[in-house]
């Protein structure tokens, strides 16, 4: 039912990695393909990932998601390394839009102890 | 699922007996007796009978009031992967609808059991501070990008003693 209670399921379906072999903007995205994307891969066995040239357009990374959404990020003019954090923030988000998070614990279940209430607790003394 | 005891949560409560006290929402209210140690085992054991559990749980020197099925929102922990079980051992409440275990400062494992997964690491969305002293050419915009830690509770469980 939720996810982590009984079993816990990754919510990054997919990867695709977009480069340009002739551009200069891909030239990070084509070192860290050659080089850190093998090892990535089969650390995250669940995962699948697809590399597609895709030419005359910058570098982009393309995450899929359980619940159908995707978030793209487009890695032009970065070295490995940072395409490597991006490609990390891709991997453990879940698919949700970023959003504020407020409060410090979301529940949904209802209060242990039950919402206080006049006539059930000790009476008032004078 | 692999479950690790990380070193940040190691546990460092005092060797005295947690103080439990049995606060009854009737109107006949029971007095609350101080537990002995022969007595502690049958007092926990009354807490175990209730049905549902809820725990302030210390993540980070922070409390978090959780009961099972709860995610928590902490900063992000820098040491700790997807999927990983982290037990939590710095327990400073643990109660049901009647009854309490207050730990001094903290309960004695041997009591609970509380796991959580953590389930996702995002980043938030960009907070912005706007800073202004007015007719003194001062403002300023501050912004951050929060990166989290979710954590979803699987498991608070009394222990039977």
């Amino acid at each position: 039912l939720k996810n982590g209670v009984g079993a816990f399921i990754p919510q990054c379906r997919r990867l695709v990695f977009h480069y340009c072999e002739r551009s200069g903007s891909s030239r990070g995205m084509i070192e860290y393909l050659k080089k850190d994307l093998i090892r990535f891969a089969k650390e995250h066995p669940h995962l699948e990932v697809i590399v597609t040239p895709r030419p005359s357009k910058h570098p982009v990374i393309r995450g899929l998601y359980l619940n159908g959404k995707d978030k793209v990020i487009c890695v032009r003019n970065m070295e490995p390394r940072d395409i490597a954090g991006k490609v990390d923030l891709l991997k453990e988000s879940a698919g949700n839009r970023m959003k504020v998070f407020k409060k410090p614990v979301i529940s949904t279940t209802e209060s242990v102890r039950g919402i206080w209430s006049p006539f059930h607790s000790t009476p008032h003394k004078i | 699922i692999a479950a690790s005891t990380p070193r940040l949560f190691s546990t460092t409560f005092s060797a005295s007996e947690a103080v439990l006290t049995s606060s009854t929402t009737s109107p006949v209210s029971a007095t609350p007796t101080p537990p002995s140690s022969s007595a502690s085992s049958s007092l926990v054991n009354l807490l175990r009978n209730q049905l549902r559990y809820y725990a302030v749980a210390e993540i980070k020197n922070r409390p978090y009031l959780i009961t099972k099925n709860d995610i928590i929102v902490l900063d992000r922990l820098k040491d700790v992967k997807l999927g990983d079980v982290i037990e939590l051992n710095q327990i400073k409440e643990l109660g049901s609808k009647d009854y309490t275990i207050k730990g001094q400062p903290y309960i004695s494992p041997e009591y609970y059991s509380i796991k959580a997964t953590v389930i996702e690491q995002p980043k938030g969305k960009i907070i912005e501070t706007f800073k202004k002293k007015r007719r003194k050419h001062f403002q300023r915009r501050y912004q951050i990008k929060p990166l989290h830690t979710l954590l979803r509770v699987c498991e608070l469980e009394v222990k039977a003693q």
